[in-house]
């Protein structure tokens, strides 16, 4: 009996290096199609789409007063699209895919963050068989409304506090990617609770697993969005102050 | 660039009417992730899978590929689900395997076991279907049957916009990486860090571009509101309805007739 258990412990041990070990590539967490079960699903969507028809009423009143910002939105899709499909190396050494939430929320704001990060969470299931069509609900709930907010309540509020660009910068992006992580393992936690302890034994399991490749991805991409914004800011100040239609369209509200 | 995107415009099922595989596709999705039923799942896995790979005449390597891609996250969420822990010894009840670390109990249940191979015969299931959609009906498609089921015009006309430009910058960004990346430009991580910025940035210069020499061709055009794309002719066949309904109803019959068999 004690030499199944030493067995059982030491596969267990194995599997999990295998689990920490094998993502050469960590993506963003996205719920996978099928993952959630069916009424789970339905709720997120049901969450979701206020806040996207919000974000659409938004883009739509900028769009009527200014047309050409039309296919600067669907060329900013495409553009946070590439983003995710590029490799960021990490911390640990593995590779992951920045999710451009705190580089798309500085940019555009957060309302037409909704609609565009929703277009490229889709394309992200269509093209990349990343995420899921029931589950696009959830993922679009953390990515692209809880994710822009917090970036841009993080960036608005350090600004105001006083601290520098980059480190108000670094602060939105990283929080924002965290942000979205702990919405992911709440919501597989209220999909998934444990046995014992309920809800928040399931949402510590979660959150500690994701850790693992969350934290240094958010971490990073903070780094890699200060970078991008150095030299936005160095080289392409007209066109930072072009895109000032779609912030302000957020600061109105 | 994207197989799949390949896949879907070049499959042998690619004149089929994309209304009749996306019902198809959904009626079996949402069927087997509402009762998840083991048998049902397979049979729907079984079914998608043939579909995919002896009708659409996908490759089945790339398929197996494709397959994989979600393995991490479903392994590591898989294990969180099977693996409980607890300070109280009293708590635990029907374990099958218990540990102690650091003065916390971890430990496997039975019914935990059961949700994590049920959800993993669920997520396959469902993956398959999804794979079947995209693997066989291009983008374009899709949009226009949810621009007849009234999805506002102007978020399908961002989409579009947003799907024809991600090809464009995709190939902008591979070479200007294919060129840095020949300079030495990702050598260590700091490098990196500051070659994907500037070529991020570079990106973003070309967003601009682009965007205002899109609008100058589209006015040049008369463009007012709607881009008027040409439809695809895709005519609907009673054969494929029938074969649809048998399936449907066949593999509703087997629930009801068998649902539960496999799940012990």
């Amino acid at each position: 009996m004690n030499k199944l258990k030493s067995i059982f412990n030491w596969k267990m041990i194995y599997f999990l290096a295998f689990v920490m070990i094998v993502p050469k590539q960590a993506f963003a967490m996205h719920i996978m199609e099928g993952f959630l079960p069916v009424e789970w699903a339905i709720f997120w969507w049901a969450v979701t789409i206020p806040f996207l028809i919000l974000g659409f009423r938004s883009i739509r009143k900028t769009i009527k007063e200014n047309p050409d910002t039309k296919m600067m939105l669907g060329l900013s899709g495409a553009f946070a699209f590439v983003l995710s499909a590029l490799k960021i190396p990490s911390v640990t050494g593995s590779c992951s895919h920045p999710t451009g939430v705190g580089l798309g929320t500085v940019l555009f704001g957060p309302f037409a963050m909704s609609i565009v990060g929703f277009i490229v969470l889709l394309f992200q299931s269509l093209l990349l068989a990343h995420g899921g069509l029931t589950t696009l609900g959830a993922n679009a709930f953390s990515m692209a409304v809880v994710g822009p907010l917090i970036a841009y309540g993080v960036y608005k509020g350090a600004s105001k506090a006083g601290l520098t660009f980059a480190f108000a910068v670094f602060l939105a992006a990283t929080l924002g990617d965290l942000g979205t992580y702990l919405v992911t393992s709440i919501q597989l936690a209220l999909a998934f609770p444990s046995e014992v302890g309920g809800f928040f034994a399931s949402f510590t399991k979660f959150s500690t697993i994701f850790a693992l490749t969350q934290i240094p991805l958010a971490i990073s991409e903070g780094i890699l969005t200060v970078v991008i914004m150095n030299f936005l800011k160095k080289y392409n100040v007209a066109e930072l102050k072009a895109l000032r239609v779609f912030s302000k369209g957020a600061e109105q509200r | 660039m994207l197989l799949i995107d390949k896949y879907a415009y070049m499959n042998r099922w690619q004149h089929i009417h994309p209304i009749e595989k996306m019902v198809f596709t959904f009626f079996l999705m949402l069927f087997s992730l509402t009762v998840k039923d083991t048998l049902v799942s397979l049979i729907t896995f079984t079914v998608m899978s043939v579909f995919t790979i002896l009708g659409a005449k996908i490759p089945f390597k790339y398929y197996l590929k494709l397959l994989l891609v979600p393995s991490f996250f479903l392994l590591s969420s898989m294990l969180t689900i099977l693996i409980s822990f607890s300070s109280n010894d009293s708590l635990i009840t029907s374990a099958l395997w218990t540990t102690k670390l650091l003065g916390l109990y971890i430990f496997i249940t039975e019914s935990s076991v059961e949700t994590a191979i049920q959800l993993f015969f669920t997520v396959l299931s469902s993956i398959s279907c999804l794979y079947f959609l995209t693997l066989t009906t291009p983008v374009h498609d899709i949009l226009h049957v949810l621009r007849r089921l009234r999805v506002p015009a102007l978020l399908i006309e961002l989409t579009e916009i947003t799907y024809r430009f991600i090809f464009v910058f995709l190939e902008t960004s591979l070479k200007i990486h294919q060129a840095q990346n020949s300079r030495l430009g990702y050598l260590t991580v700091k490098q990196s860090i500051h070659s994907l910025g500037l070529l991020v940035s570079s990106l973003f210069v070309h967003v601009f571009q682009r965007s205002k020499e899109l609008i100058i061709a589209m006015n040049s055009r008369c463009y007012t509101d709607d881009i008027t794309l040409l439809e695809n002719d895709y005519s609907f066949s009673n054969k494929n309805w029938i074969v649809i309904t048998l399936i449907f109803v066949s593999i509703v019959s087997v629930y009801i007739q068998f649902g539960g068999s496999l799940n012990g």
